[in-house]
């Protein structure tokens, strides 16, 4: 037989519980706007019903029910989605950094246009053809000596150019690293609280969700395995060797190799990625480095050597020089091996004295002879000295190698932002407030606790009855 | 499924943002009038589009060159014509000169005059073509081509110019790797076409007191008259050669420029069809999602 005010406490039981659950609502509704809250629900548990399964229990229809409890508040969430989702950031993030640094490479390019390199270099041969006809015209050897300048100017700003754009990879790559180390000091920090709570029985909920927002975000910048221990840490390994783990994080170092800003571990070895940001940025720096500005380089040396050849050749204007004077047309610095498009220049004496093209084939040609100049101008056509191709057809390539290049980009990193955008629905779907559903809840929680108050008070007046029999 | 209002809210973001960014597309499309704005366009053809231009380029320079040419040959031509004028005066007075009833001082006078077309046809063979380059020099650079001597006498005589300067040629590339001649190099037609040599031998013939000597000037004379002729045929068979290939430029020009026309600018009425379409579908992607986001259960509850 129960006590007298044993329904008491199952009301008062029922009515915290409802509370206890109003305030979970609450919280999930504060909090429908915050970036990577899950949303959580009270679970409500019966408590151990009273009486048991001994010999001495008394006579009854069976074991009474003792009212409700709060078992736990847990956070909605699926850890594979995440897993999932955190593959793809990294995919994206990766895809997204080359797209935007080959964008970058285009604009600089302005091909195709009226005011590109190609352009440059039409203006270019179409000066020697000019003089071929002219050879002796002040006007049209001042014309050749500009469009000339013209062309190594351009080569030159290209180049510097994408020598801004690789150091800006390096400012990213530096940051980046930045970026990983205050990521990974917070996740040490976070991985020693929970560990904690989860020690004390509690559920961190709200700490895990700023975790998971870490871990999202460490995903963007570089790829990495999270390993849940059973003490509820989260263990990162990037490149197989720990981040974190439990409340400790390493450090890392950024360092110029080479002319590039590289990640390493505290001992020096590389950190070893395979997407993130990081690894765009990697990726993107190479193909700038080896598929444009080396190229650039080897069109400005080849430009240089086969016109030079054809040029010291000829004869120049006055026949009182030294032959030496002026036998080079384009002129690169010896220091310079290796950024060609970077320094190449007109040679200066010719700059001085326009006199020294040397536009008129041997003697014995006369000097109004213009058949070296035309002998220049037919390179145009002609096969690059260590090539298949001329110097425009070379450019060409070039040209479409990058937007093959950057058109790929583009293309996986639209797919990739659909596929993380799918995932991160899948994961809202999973874990995100809808308002409705908690106005539902609030509307049921709140009956819930109106009649575990009706029933307090119904068992009020039950005791009523038997305290004023007494009174009679 | 279970929707919150987060996967609502990035829905109807990301479905407003790709409605954006088409509609961006299309209206950059429109602005620049070109299909390919940067090599990831469309990267074949930005490829055939720098080919494209490269070959205009390359041969609005061959038709510039062969218009340099046909101006050069006419200005020959023109040239010869007066030289050829020349020398049938000159036969014409040599020939008044072999009657040998002519009084002396007269024959002397038609000496003067055929001293003063020697002088004439020198002065033509040093013209110059758009005042920097010589007709008639070849590869010759520094002063006239033929320079002349004043004898006591009042009369010239002709300098000879260099051996090789003289002949030079003077080619313009026409086509890819074709080069024509575009010059009759002075000393050849001149002097070993013997034209001053031919004025010369009559002017001496005319002064001589014995008239033999005026049967082989008129010899002479026929001789370089039948050599500026063939020069004058020569130009005009080069004209002709030259005037095809222009009209062949012309043509090229217009198919060439169709087709990057056709490969490159934006057609208009597409495009902007284009914008309007992608226009509707952004206002119908933002009417939606006014009323999507709208509404929660608050609205209906007391």
């Amino acid at each position: 037989m129960a006590s007298t005010f044993f329904g008491f406490s199952i009301a008062r039981r029922g009515m915290s519980a409802h509370q206890t659950a109003l305030n979970v609502t609450a919280h999930n509704i504060a909090n429908a706007s915050t970036v990577g809250f899950s949303r959580q629900q009270a679970v409500f548990q019966a408590t151990t019903p009273a009486g048991s399964a001994t010999g001495n229990r008394g006579a009854g229809a069976g074991m009474l029910g003792t009212g409700v409890h709060i078992a736990e508040i847990r956070r909605v969430r699926d850890g594979f989605l995440d897993f999932q989702l955190r593959q793809q950031l990294s995919k994206q993030s990766n895809w997204q950094e080359r797209n935007e640094a080959l964008a970058t490479v285009e604009m600089i390019l302005m091909e195709p246009s009226d005011t590109g390199l190609s352009n440059v270099f039409e203006r270019f041969w179409g000066s020697w053809q000019e003089l071929s006809k002219n050879p002796t015209s002040g006007a049209v050897r001042a014309a050749v000596v500009e469009t000339s300048a013209t062309l190594a100017s351009s080569l030159n700003s290209l180049a510097a150019q994408s020598e801004v754009i690789l150091g800006d990879l390096n400012v990213k790559a530096e940051i980046a690293v930045v970026d990983i180390n205050a990521l990974s000091s917070q996740l040490a920090v976070l991985n020693e609280q929970i560990v904690t709570n989860l020690g004390a029985g509690l559920n961190p909920n709200d700490l895990m969700d700023r975790r998971d927002v870490l871990l999202d975000d460490l995903a963007r910048i570089v790829d990495f395995r999270a390993l849940e221990q059973p003490n509820g840490a989260i263990n990162v390994a990037v490149g197989g060797r720990h981040l974190v783990q439990e409340g400790r994080s390493v450090p890392l170092q950024s360092s110029l190799v080479e002319g590039e800003m590289t990640a390493t571990w505290p001992d020096g070895e590389h950190l070893a990625f395979s997407e993130g940001r990081l690894s765009g940025i990697t990726a993107a720096r190479s193909f700038i480095s080896s598929e444009f500005l080396g190229r650039l380089n080897t069109l400005a040396a080849a430009l240089h050597d086969s016109v030079n050849v054809v040029h010291a050749l000829g004869q120049p204007l006055s026949a009182a020089v030294p032959p030496s004077a002026g036998a080079d047309f384009f002129y690169i610095p010896t220091a310079a091996a290796g950024q060609e498009a970077r320094h190449i220049r007109i040679n200066p004496d010719i700059v001085a004295n326009h006199g020294l093209l040397r536009a008129a084939a041997p003697a014995p040609a006369g000097l109004a002879d213009g058949s070296n100049a035309l002998a220049i101008a037919r390179l145009r056509n002609a096969l690059m000295p260590s090539g298949t191709a001329s110097l425009e057809g070379y450019f060409a390539g070039m040209v479409t190698d990058l937007g093959v290049e950057a058109q790929q980009a583009e293309r996986i990193m639209l797919n990739q932002e659909s596929l993380t955008n799918q995932l991160q629905n899948r994961r809202e779907e999973a874990a995100g407030v809808s308002i409705d559903e908690e106005l539902a809840f609030m509307v049921q929680f709140q009956h819930g606790y109106q009649a575990s108050a009706r029933l307090l008070a119904t068992m009020d007046e039950v005791l009523q009855t038997i305290i004023n029999l007494g009174r009679q | 499924m279970r929707i919150s209002n987060a996967t609502l809210r990035n829905n109807v973001m990301r479905n407003l943002h790709s409605s954006l960014r088409e509609m961006s597309e299309a209206q950059r499309k429109m602005a620049s009038g070109r299909t390919v704005n940067v090599p990831s366009d469309n990267p074949v053809v930005a490829a055939r589009l720098l080919n494209l231009n490269a070959t205009l380029h390359e041969s609005a320079q061959f038709q510039t060159n062969v218009r340099d040419g046909m101006a050069w040959l006419s200005m020959t031509d023109v040239t010869l014509g007066a030289v050829g004028e020349a020398l049938h005066r000159a036969k014409e007075l040599t020939l008044a000169g072999a009657n040998s009833t002519l009084p002396p001082e007269v024959r002397e006078f038609n000496a003067r005059e055929v001293d003063q077309l020697l002088r004439h046809v020198v002065s033509l063979a040093n013209s110059s073509f758009d005042g920097s380059r010589s007709l008639f020099g070849g590869t010759h650079h520094g002063g006239l081509p033929f320079a002349t001597t004043e004898l006591p006498d009042g009369t010239i005589t002709i300098d000879t110019l260099g051996p090789t300067e003289g002949r030079g040629a003077i080619s313009y590339e026409i086509m890819r790797g074709i080069e024509m001649q575009v010059n009759i190099p002075g000393a050849e037609l001149f002097q070993d076409g013997n034209v001053f040599g031919a004025l010369e031998m009559a002017r001496n013939a005319l002064r001589a007191t014995p008239t033999a000597d005026i049967q082989d000037s008129l010899a002479a004379l026929d001789q370089a008259l039948s050599t500026v002729l063939d020069a004058r045929a020569t130009t005009g068979a080069r004209q002709n050669r030259l005037e095809m290939a222009e009209m062949r430029y012309d043509e090229e020009r217009v198919t060439l420029t169709a087709l990057r026309s056709k490969l490159g600018d934006v057609d208009m009425a597409e495009a902007i069809m284009n914008f309007n379409v992608r226009e509707s579908v952004y206002q119908a992607a933002l009417g939606a999602a006014a009323r999507v986001m709208q509404p929660t259960l608050l609205d209906f509850l007391r």
